[in-house]
């Protein structure tokens, strides 16, 4: 063992030249799940003796020169939607306790067909909505940078898990900013790619029209390198914008010299009351990006609860549809939260939905016209650091647990990526979101990366 | 380095609401809920554009 905690770069980078080897980095990852992750509850089921077993026949084939790419050998963990064959997948449910899927998620296929070795499945809010819950069959992910402390979710482990060191790698899933709330709140850099371009076959779903599969890892680069391996139609995801879909590490080292960035002031200065030290990082950063060469131009969108209204009453809908005959069979299996929230779907009528969905499209519309002028968007991520956790566990539960910047980009299905923009007081990690128009996932990558690579952020790790 | 975080407290399990309890909470979800679809722009003045829900590439 080593003690190193490596991205997904450093680990490709260590394994190329010979300097480090897959099983290395696997007993690395165990050796910090055991020492720490029974008091973060990030990960709800180990697969320590695969990870070995495919560890060691990683390093056989990049022995004999069959290096696969950035992600052979390097471990990574799934949010527990993900289908995985013959591996438990429980969406952190009592209804899915003995669900042992038949086959793999494409997600999961591919970044198995790309080398990576999958350590295990991570904590979620039940079918990535139902929490922070203690009524459920495992106890909620805790934030690394204080225990007492919410990860945001539902991609919670995930968050968790990568902030923590345990894995480079952890994917997420996003409907309403479950990848990028986790990021901002742990600290992490989390990406919601342009809705279709990864598919969602084989993943439990919660909105059919909102999901999308997504990664969290420690940068931005590593986001990116995550996506080369996963992006791209499945020919079973009908939603799945037709390929080839591009190559998202394009723009990594690039720089942003010349690029417009339109800067969303209103949803962070007026639409949404955010926290001191949240706004001072936004505008900290925003000089940042000037200072790298870009123009920052304040741009308009409809106002903040346009687009959370709709969001969440098209999610809501969709959601009561898809738990609709367990809600009524065996309602008490859910967590309260949980049952709660879907329940409450079902007041939404016909007329609502259509309504909404018209609504969306005006949306759509807005946004495209605003970001005909800009190469990117930036604005909040989250208006503030993680809050305590026992205090968003107790009723009201469709109140937001949190103040984030989530549902314009999900209503879009915009590329959106939430990097971390430095520390408040507390030691709890801030946020920055950077957006782009849809398909133009590697520029929005590429501001990360020029972000990330102008600040100390990245430096520093929680001490655990 | 970051400070070094507190202990972590454990948390106990919920105590179980009454049936009373339990409708009073998803009435307050659905009420909750119920504003936010009192958002949602409703007119439809019969000259706007076609109904925007399904497009030809989903009718694949």
């Amino acid at each position: 063992m080593t003690g190193k905690i490596h991205t997904i770069a450093s680990a490709s980078k260590a394994l190329a030249a010979g300097r480090t080897t897959a099983t290395e980095l696997v007993e690395d990852s165990l050796a910090r799940i055991a020492e720490h992750d029974a008091r973060l509850h990030s990960f709800v089921l180990l697969t320590a003796e695969a990870a070995r077993r495919t560890a060691r026949a990683a390093d056989a084939a990049i022995k004999r020169g069959k290096r696969l790419g950035a992600l052979h050998g390097v471990p990574f963990a799934l949010k527990d939607i993900y289908g995985t064959a013959g591996i438990r997948t429980t969406a952190h449910s009592r209804l899915l306790m003995k669900n042992i899927p038949k086959r793999d998620s494409t997600v999961a296929r591919r970044l198995a067909e790309a080398g990576g070795v999958l350590m295990g499945k991570l904590a979620t809010h039940e079918f990535a909505t139902g929490g922070p819950a203690y009524d459920l069959p495992f106890p909620p992910a805790r934030n690394p940078w204080n225990t007492d402390h919410f990860t945001a979710g539902s991609s919670s482990g995930s968050g968790a898990a990568v902030a923590a060191g345990l894995v480079p790698l952890g994917m997420g899933s996003d409907t309403s900013g479950s990848i990028r709330g986790p990021a901002a709140f742990c600290g992490v850099a989390g990406f919601k790619p342009t809705y279709g371009i990864v598919p969602r076959t084989g993943v439990i779903p919660l909105a059919f029209s909102l999901d999308h599969c997504g990664p969290l890892a420690w940068t931005s680069e590593d986001c990116a390198l995550t996506m080369d391996a996963i992006a791209g139609p499945d020919g079973e995801d009908p939603a799945c914008a037709p390929g080839p879909i591009g190559n998202f590490t394009s723009g990594i080292g690039r720089g942003i010299r010349g690029m417009r960035i339109g800067v969303i002031r209103h949803f962070y200065e007026r639409d949404v009351e955010g926290e001191r030290d949240a706004v001072d990082a936004i505008e900290a950063s925003l000089k940042v990006l000037k200072r790298l060469g870009a123009s920052l131009v304040t741009i308009k969108l409809p106002p903040h609860a346009d687009w959370d209204a709709c969001c969440r009453v098209l999610l809501y809908a969709e959601a009561n549809a898809i738990h609709e005959r367990d809600l009524a069979e065996r309602p008490e299996a859910y967590a309260e939260i949980t049952r709660i929230r879907l329940l409450a779907g079902a007041s939404i009528s016909g007329a609502d939905v259509i309504h909404a969905l018209r609504w969306r499209r005006q949306l759509c519309h807005e946004y495209g016209k605003a970001l005909a002028e800009v190469d990117a968007v930036v604005t909040a991520s989250a208006l503030g650091a993680a809050p305590r956790l026992d205090d968003l566990t107790e009723p009201p539960y469709l109140a937001p647990r949190g103040k984030l910047i989530m549902t314009p980009f999900s209503l879009t299905g915009a590329p959106a990526l939430s990097v971390c923009a430095g520390y408040d007081a507390k030691g709890l990690p801030l946020s920055l979101q950077i957006a782009g128009r849809p398909f133009d996932d590697a520029n929005v990558l590429r501001v990360g990366h020029a972000y990330e690579r102008a600040t100390p952020w990245r430096d520093r790790r929680p001490v655990l | 380095m970051a400070k070094r975080q507190t202990t972590s407290k454990a948390a106990s399990p919920r105590r179980k609401r009454s049936a009373k309890e339990q409708a009073r909470i998803l009435a307050d979800a659905q009420a909750a809920l119920r504003k936010l679809i009192d958002q949602i722009p409703r007119r439809y003045d019969y000259s706007d554009e076609p109904a925007l829900t399904f497009d030809a590439k989903q009718a694949r």
